[in-house]
């Protein structure tokens, strides 16, 4: 009997505490509610600068219902989806160069690191010069938005290459192309694949930004319409809907990531795990 | 025999540099194939640009950005510019220092609030913050406040994660020898929770720093308010190539100078714990 009581008692702490955990987040989640319907009631006498929750949650339904919505999000995606798979193709290779050679990585990975050191949004300009306001200059954006960091994490994975590894392929006398597809690409394989979510999430900033300095189409575009024309709760829709997508492609693209690791068994960097 | 050997040894000691000679001369010849890398391109865009085989009005040629930078430094437009970035930077990551510092010490000391706030923290720091300017301008009108206003979202999030990860990663004895020698809460924290969890800290406050200059740099720019990014912005929008090109060299310095000094500080902090 008293085997069973146990593990009886710590599944009921353990029931109390998630449910306690949940109790301070729908209080919190109240609470802010409250909080933004007070200010929205304090501010009106300033114009609208703060609509009320309903307000908002009507706006962001009709934003929902209404086709031209899904049509500005298939641009956006278009614009983000071309920007990752030419980045891809641009710095997956460049970055496995940088770390598997070491004489050009010695070289080359300052460079790229501080070239990496500035918002990438401030070379919109030259995008939008020599590729014009269309959806090419957003593509140039997204991926030199997506290009980066996948770079910098790829080559940077050469780190995660355990030196016993590269002994034992030594000793088998593996080829350079079975070192690279046995040994190599295992190992890297879960740094490369932080580089590329990482990649994703700034690819989607990028490309945000870049419709919402010049452009005419995408959810960027849509949200500074709203803005210019003084639509302010159809303006918070579109930042609460690109918010919300936001985090969840972060928060499946994180999910995998950890699945990746355990299965590799190997440790998050504590500045990506973040 | 015995002898031979020993002049073997010797010469060959002689003849073979030092580990550390040897780095250094592996860093020089790799600064110096870096430089040659980064001449080189720049002459190609220079004589592209010259010869006209890239439009002037896209390109600046490298020597004629050189000059507005030289110029700019001269009038003291570009130190005023990059006074008020770095004045924003400042004023943003002290405010997210503190908020941040105070809220990570807040969620690890009760540690269901911690568990709780998890998950929204890593949210909201997964969502793209800087597309909020909008709201910001909505609310504060072109008011330069906007800009420290986000950086200081951007820097914040950071650093409330890592201190509540790094406190929270220091050995429960510590806490437990606190406790035996009677230290009160106040001296605990001082004394012994902040230094040990200070290398995770610093990770932190730097991966704040970081952010707050990247994001007080792309609001200026999306906004046209403040300084470096803003002047990117307004000539871009008069079509100035020569001023844009010279901004954007100017904040790539900038902002190169101030990740190199970041980083040095973060690992002079790593040194001196482990040092110690």
């Amino acid at each position: 009997m008293s085997s069973l009581q146990a593990p009886l008692a710590r599944a009921g702490t353990r029931v109390r505490v998630v449910w306690g955990m949940h109790a301070i987040r729908i209080v919190t989640l109240l609470g802010l509610l409250s909080l933004w319907q007070w200010l929205s009631t304090f501010t009106d006498r300033f114009g609208e600068v703060v609509p009320g929750v309903q307000r908002i949650g009507a706006a962001l339904v009709q934003l929902m219902s209404s086709a031209d919505t899904y049509g500005h999000a298939a641009v956006t995606g278009k614009e983000l989806g071309l920007g990752l798979a030419i980045g891809l193709t641009f710095a997956l290779p460049a970055g496995l160069t940088l770390a598997l050679v070491p004489s050009i990585r010695y070289v080359c990975e300052p460079l790229v690191i501080y070239a990496g050191a500035i918002p990438k949004i401030v070379l919109y300009p030259i995008f939008v010069w020599f590729l014009g306001i269309g959806l090419e200059s957003k593509v140039g954006m997204a991926t030199a938005s997506v290009a980066f960091p996948v770079l910098v994490q790829t080559a940077g994975a050469a780190w995660s290459i355990r030196p016993i590894f590269r002994d034992v392929a030594r000793i088998l006398h593996m080829r350079p192309l079975q070192r690279f597809r046995y040994v190599y690409l295992p190992s890297m394989l879960p740094d490369v694949y932080t580089g590329i979510r990482l990649g994703i999430a700034t690819g989607i900033i990028g490309t945000l930004l870049a419709e919402t300095k010049a452009s005419n189409e995408g959810l960027g575009f849509l949200m500074t319409h709203y803005y210019s024309t003084f639509r302010v709760p159809e303006m918070y829709a579109v930042l609460l809907l690109i918010f919300m997508v936001a985090t969840l492609v972060a928060f499946s693209m994180d999910r995998l990531d950890r699945r990746i690791r355990q299965r590799r068994g190997s440790p998050r960097n504590a500045g990506v795990a973040l | 025999m015995s002898e031979a050997s020993t002049s073997i040894a010797k010469r060959s000691a002689r003849h073979r540099p030092a580990p550390l000679t040897r780095s250094i001369r592996l860093r020089d010849h790799a600064a110096i194939a870096r430089l040659g890398i980064v001449s080189v391109l720049l002459g190609v865009v220079e004589i592209a640009v010259w010869q006209e085989w890239i439009s002037p009005l896209f390109v600046s040629r490298p020597t004629e950005v050189l000059r507005v930078i030289a110029a700019g430094l001269v009038d003291g437009t570009y130190p005023a510019l990059a006074g008020r970035t770095l004045f924003a930077v400042t004023a943003a990551f002290v405010a997210a220092t503190v908020v941040g510092g105070t809220g990570g010490y807040l969620l690890w000391r009760y540690p269901k609030f911690g568990a709780a706030y998890e998950p929204a923290l890593l949210a909201l720091f997964s969502s793209p913050i800087v597309l909020a300017y909008p709201v910001f301008l909505v609310v504060f009108r072109r008011n330069p406040i906007i800009v420290v206003l986000l950086g200081f979202l951007a820097g914040v999030l950071p650093i409330t994660i890592l201190t509540r990860k790094a406190i929270a990663a220091v050995p429960r004895v510590y806490g437990d020898v606190a406790s035996v020698l009677r230290l009160t809460r106040r001296q605990e924290l001082r004394q012994v929770m902040l230094p040990a969890a200070m290398p995770g800290i610093a990770s932190g406050l730097r991966l704040g720093l970081i952010y707050t200059l990247l994001n007080v740099l792309a609001v200026e720019f999306v906004t046209g308010l403040g300084g470096l990014g803003a002047e990117i912005s307004n000539a871009y929008a008069l079509l100035r190539a020569p001023r844009m090109y010279a901004a954007l060299a100017f904040t790539q310095i900038i902002s190169v100078a101030f990740v190199y000094a970041v980083d040095r500080l973060e690992r002079s902090v790593k040194t001196g714990r482990s040092r110690e």
